[in-house]
């Protein structure tokens, strides 16, 4: 059986910006997959191609079985976007939004009512269905906004950082939607810059950074790849390069990398390194002010790839 | 002065796209250089060709003594210019506009009249044209005197007791027609344009920019009630507006502000045009400039109370397009700038000269086409003062019950 | 199908617009009601001017042994005071001419007829380097010319009278009798019974005139004057506001590019063809149902007769096929909506004040000339023939031109739409 989602060596590059330097990953059928990364890693680009927005400069892709350059209306047709930002006509109430996105995918008649009718219900809008969008509150446009992608019962719904600026409440109600729609059989390519949503919701992860997916597996295989590592962020009470370097040399230390005053090291054992750390910062007359110790996560993964961190 | 604050902000905004100035200054001048051009090209036409208006003649009473007497009248005229046409071309060649109108002589037209009957002349043409009024002017002449040849010739055979004797009708005809040859009444009536009398400008012969170059500076002016109308709004959008009813400001010296800052701009922009008019085009407006002067603040400081209350009326850019345009053409119409307000009915023409813009253009007319002093121009200030204040008072006034 | 249904969605929500509709509505009728009461209403048939203020300084002294009772001065002076003339002359009197020139200065007069001491003297006296001055303000027109007219066609009832009695007399001489004093006063009074007469029915009933006119249509009867002219001026306002409707309604596109829900359109199986011709159709309905609703609007409130059937249709469809060329055309230049104000506001109605819109019913020459260049010159154009009651053969030619221009403005704005969204 074919992949719902599959793509190949995808470039696309804008002048002279590579934005996406040839991308690779598949998404089986009934599966959620992230897309992590920082701004700028190259995820909204690739989302565009995916739904048919942008053209690639080189490689395809394909929703269940149809490349997307190849036949883009049957690709489009079993694809559900829904767009960062709110895309809705706030001057046509929520009924006549969903009717009409409803008629772009090809839904007529009874059957669209119908379909009208249950997405109203999946998103719990069904009282206020005949107001008009302007009138709604944020969480309530989003919910519209998810809706108007579930009309045609895609098989791959695409999410582009649903959850960006948000408030929590609202956050974990499209959090429970997602893993809803999976749970009937969608495949879901969710993209974001939380690595807590990333792991929550995903069966696979794939990492992206400077146009390139750079790390690809489970939750717990992408930890593996740091090993056992911890990671201790620790503060000092001055900038002190002698003191780094000779953490750098410290046996147990696999990485430091400072940014601010603040030092992040990814250590084999905390209990055994962190003295040795003490040690080494007061021989040099450095005091550490502050320490934070982290077991292994996404986001220590991404800065055990790149040396940087994920949030910039 | 927080008031001169606000308006230094609203100018360094505005001015900050440049694409303003092409609105502001490029395109009134390309304007005025317009209309100027075709004012003065349409004088020059006329000079060098036969600018009589063509008329058609369809004589069907070819041997008539009385048509042939019009005929020879007509040849004569200074404002018509005869083509003679065959009764199946008249239709055609007015609707062509080949001949402006065509005069239709009916069969036996001369022996209706000399038996005392009455006869009538068509005139095939367009009342509604322009060319249409000149035609049916032009003929009243001739035709009256043609007829009252006629009267009299009656008149003198009737007196002789014979009244149908045809010889002596018509040798009367011709004699009463001769005499009306010789007089012209016309040439006792000298019409002279009120001006100054060492004052050269006249819009209808030496400077055809004395009526462009105010004209497009007024419609440009009120123009700006587009800009001004959206400084609220955009205040509003970027909520900068509720910020500042935060601080301690009062509402009228935020409204103050924003006029303040509207005042800057419309009255930049008349100043280039006021300056480019005198320079370039020769306009005299240093004729009196401190009338100038003050009829160009007076000017600003109306258009922008103006546009500061629409912003208080409106919710968004596309109602301040709305409303401006709206009071723009109002203005424009009452103003008489589609049509002179003379031909227009008594109340309608009352209420134009009352329009702000009437009186604009009317302080700027007292200086270059009636080429009158200072003087002449404080009452159109003062009545542009009254509606600036006016409509700063109701911008308050509105800007208070506003919910922002 | 889905082109219907993105067109029928756009005009939905143009129906919610109430910008869009004040715009395409109510905007024409109000201005054109605006100008249909400023020439008062044509159930009177009056087409009443403003007044004309007259000022007369009558200095004229009847001379000694004179045969006529009164000067000519006190004549023409009286003729603006008469009671026939007083609803549209206010005519007052001045000392002098320093002091009537002054109330013209001032506008308290917009005419001044000034008539000199010996005029009925050097008049009567034959002498040609005696005149009546008319003084007037250099920014009026009609008020002059009539009271010039008012004045000249006095004299030309004098000289009539005066005519009268030199042809009688040389007939009576040629035929061997002699005209006697005494019968001269009658002979004048018929004579200006007569001349009172003819030029009443010139001025007031034209239809029983020694010259009559009509209008040049072929079948087509010159309705009232002011139905005519409103017509002209309807079509005018008819003309702006269906380019400026048609902007409005096409940069629906940018709107929606800015809403996110056009992109979001992309996302669907939906070809971009399909949504551009979808878009473009919305515009063409909105053109032609504002149209309509307009013409009906001015025949049953200004009794507008918009010409033969064919004709109107044609000029319809004329006027639909530049509005929305145009209205492509500007859209594809303008980057975001917020642009659209000024570049709708200010360029349409530079265009249409060049194509002489604003102007329609005083049919300038310059504006004429103007319009052979614009699409909004040639709907006028269209609208002018249908009114004046052409047959469509007539309108084929504005028809022509106006398809092509349309065609030519939409394919290049198209086109820049299709490089801007693929």
């Amino acid at each position: 059986m074919s992949k719902a989602i599959e793509v190949n060596n995808l470039k696309k590059s804008f002048g002279e910006l590579q934005a996406v330097q040839g991308v690779s990953f598949s998404a089986e059928a009934g599966e959620v997959l992230s897309l992590l990364g920082p701004n700028g890693a190259g995820k909204s680009t690739t989302i565009s191609m995916l739904s048919g927005l942008l053209t690639p400069s080189e490689g395809d892709a394909s929703i269940m079985g149809h490349s997307i350059s190849r036949e883009p209306l049957l690709a489009k047709a079993a694809l559900g976007v829904v767009p960062q930002d709110i895309a809705l006509y706030p001057d046509l109430s929520a009924r006549e939004n969903l009717d009409f996105w409803g008629k772009m995918y090809g839904l007529r008649g009874g059957a669209l009512k119908i379909r009208v009718d249950e997405v109203l219900e999946i998103i719990g809008l069904s009282d206020r269905q005949k107001d008009k969008v302007s009138t709604f509150s944020g969480g309530m446009k989003r919910r519209v906004n998810i809706g108007a992608a579930l009309l045609h019962k895609p098989k791959v719904i695409i999410m582009d950082e649903p959850t960006v600026g948000i408030d929590p409440q609202s956050r974990r109600h499209i959090l429970e939607n997602v893993k809803q729609l999976n749970a009937q059989g969608m495949t879901v390519l969710y993209t974001t810059h939380y690595m807590e949503e990333a792991a929550e919701l995903s069966n696979h992860i794939a990492i992206m950074d400077m146009g390139k997916v750079i790390a690809y597996g489970t939750h717990d295989e992408l930890i593996r790849m740091v090993g056992e590592q911890t990671r201790i962020e620790v503060t000092l009470n001055m900038e002190a390069e002698k003191v780094l370097s000779s953490w750098r040399s410290t046996e147990g230390v696999s990485k430091i990398d400072s940014l601010d005053g603040k030092v992040t090291a990814l250590v084999d054992d905390s209990n055994r390194v962190l003295p040795r750390l003490f040690e080494a910062a007061s021989k040099h007359g450095v005091r550490i002010t502050s320490v934070d110790i982290q077991e292994p996560n996404l986001e220590t993964v991404f800065l055990h790839l790149t040396g940087r961190a994920l949030r910039d | 002065m927080r008031i001169l604050d606000i308006a230094l902000k609203d100018l360094s905004q505005i001015f900050r796209d440049k694409r303003i100035l092409l609105f502001l200054v490029a395109m009134p001048i390309v304007f005025t250089l317009f209309m100027g051009f075709a004012y003065k090209s349409g004088k020059n036409n006329d000079a060098a060709k036969d600018n009589r208006i063509p008329l058609g003649w369809v004589n069907n009473d070819a041997n008539g003594l009385v048509s042939r007497q019009l005929f020879e009248m007509l040849s004569d005229s200074d404002s018509l210019r005869l083509v003679e046409l065959t009764p199946n071309a008249v239709d055609e060649s007015v609707r062509k506009g080949e001949v402006a109108g065509a005069l239709i002589v009916p069969l036996g037209y001369s022996e209706q009249l000399s038996a005392g009957r009455e006869a009538q002349l068509t005139l095939v043409a367009d009342l509604n044209s322009a060319q249409g009024q000149s035609i049916f002017q032009s003929l009243r002449t001739p035709v009256t005197q043609l007829m009252s040849a006629v009267e009299i010739a009656r008149l003198s055979a009737e007196t002789l007791g014979k009244p149908n004797d045809a010889s002596e009708l018509n040798e009367t005809f011709a004699s009463a027609s001769q005499s009306w040859s010789a007089s012209d009444s016309a040439s006792l009536v000298k019409v002279e344009l009120a001006v100054k009398d060492n004052f050269l400008g006249d819009w209808y012969g030496d400077n055809p920019y004395n009526q462009a170059s105010p004209g497009i500076l007024v419609q440009f002016a009120i123009m700006s009630l587009v800009t001004s109308g959206q400084i609220l709004v955009q205040e509003r959008k970027s909520r900068t507006l509720q910020r500042m009813m935060s601080t301690s400001l009062r509402p009228w010296e935020i409204i103050a502000g924003h006029t303040l800052a509207m005042f800057g701009v419309v009255f930049f922009q008349i100043a280039l045009l006021v300056v480019f008019g005198q320079l370039v085009v020769g306009v005299d407006y240093m004729n009196a400039p401190l009338g100038t002067l003050l009829i160009s603040v007076a000017l600003s400081l109306w258009v922008a109370a103006m546009g500061l209350l629409i912003g208080t009326l409106v919710k968004d850019d596309s109602q301040v397009v709305l409303f401006a345009l709206l009071a723009m053409f109002i203005l424009s119409a009452l103003g008489g700038t589609w049509f002179p307000l003379e031909v227009s009915s008594g109340a309608f023409a009352t209420i134009g000269k009352l329009m702000p813009s009437a009186w604009a253009m009317n302080g700027y007319q007292n200086i270059l086409i009636r080429g009158l002093g200072l003087e002449s121009v404080w009452l159109p200030t003062l009545a542009l003062l009254a509606y600036a204040l006016g409509f700063f008072v109701l911008a308050v006034w509105r800007f208070r019950k506003m919910d922002v | 199908m889905k082109i219907f249904d993105i067109a029928f969605k756009d005009l939905i929500r143009s129906t919610r617009s109430l910008f869009l509709i004040g715009m395409a509505f109510a905007a024409p009728l109000l201005l054109t009601a605006l100008i249909y009461f400023a020439f008062g209403s044509i159930a009177s048939g009056d087409m009443s001017m403003a007044d004309i203020k007259v000022g007369v300084v009558n200095a004229d002294v009847l001379p000694a042994n004179s045969p006529l009772d009164v000067s000519l001065g006190e004549n023409i002076r009286s003729m603006f005071f008469d009671d026939s003339v007083r609803s549209w002359i206010t005519a007052s009197d001045y000392a002098d001419e320093a002091a009537a020139h002054g109330a013209v200065d001032a506008q308290e007069i917009g005419v001044a007829v000034i008539i000199p001491a010996t005029f009925t003297k050097d008049y009567l006296a034959g002498k040609t380097d005696t005149s009546i001055t008319i003084l007037q303000d250099p920014t009026l027109t009609i008020g002059p010319t009539v009271v010039r007219d008012m004045v000249a066609s006095l004299l030309d009832g004098v000289a009539g009278g005066g005519i009268t009695i030199k042809v009688v007399s040389e007939r009576m001489t040629v035929n061997g009798k002699t005209l006697e004093p005494a019968g001269i006063p009658s002979l004048i009074q018929r004579y200006i019974n007569w001349y009172t007469d003819f030029q009443r029915a010139l001025f007031h009933s034209l239809e029983n005139a020694a010259l009559v006119v009509t209008s040049p249509a072929p079948g087509g009867e010159l309705s009232n004057d002011i139905q005519a002219m409103m017509g002209l001026v309807m079509a005018g306002q008819l003309i702006f506001f269906s380019f400026y409707t048609g902007a409005y309604a096409m940069m629906s596109i940018l709107q929606e590019s800015e809403e996110g829900t056009l992109e979001r359109m992309f996302t669907t199986p939906t070809d971009r063809t399909t949504i551009l011709a979808g878009k473009f159709l919305a515009v063409f309905i909105t053109v032609i149902l504002q149209g309509a609703v307009l013409l009906i609007a001015g025949h049953y409130l200004f009794k507008i007769n918009w010409g033969e059937p064919g004709s109107l249709a044609l000029s319809l469809l004329g006027q639909m096929f530049a509005s929305v060329g145009l209205a492509v055309l500007l859209v594809s230049f303008i980057k975001t909506s917020k642009q659209a104000g000024p570049v709708f506001g200010g360029g349409l109605t530079m265009l249409g004040m060049l194509s002489g819109l604003f102007t329609a019913n005083m049919n300038i020459d310059i504006f004429n000339t103007m319009g052979n260049f614009t699409p909004q010159g040639w709907v006028l154009k269209a609208w002018r023939l249908s009114l004046a009651g052409q047959p469509v053969s007539e309108l084929i030619v504005p028809f022509v031109v106006l398809f092509a221009m349309g065609i030519v403005m939409f394919v290049i704005g198209a086109r820049m739409f299709g490089k801007r969204f693929a």
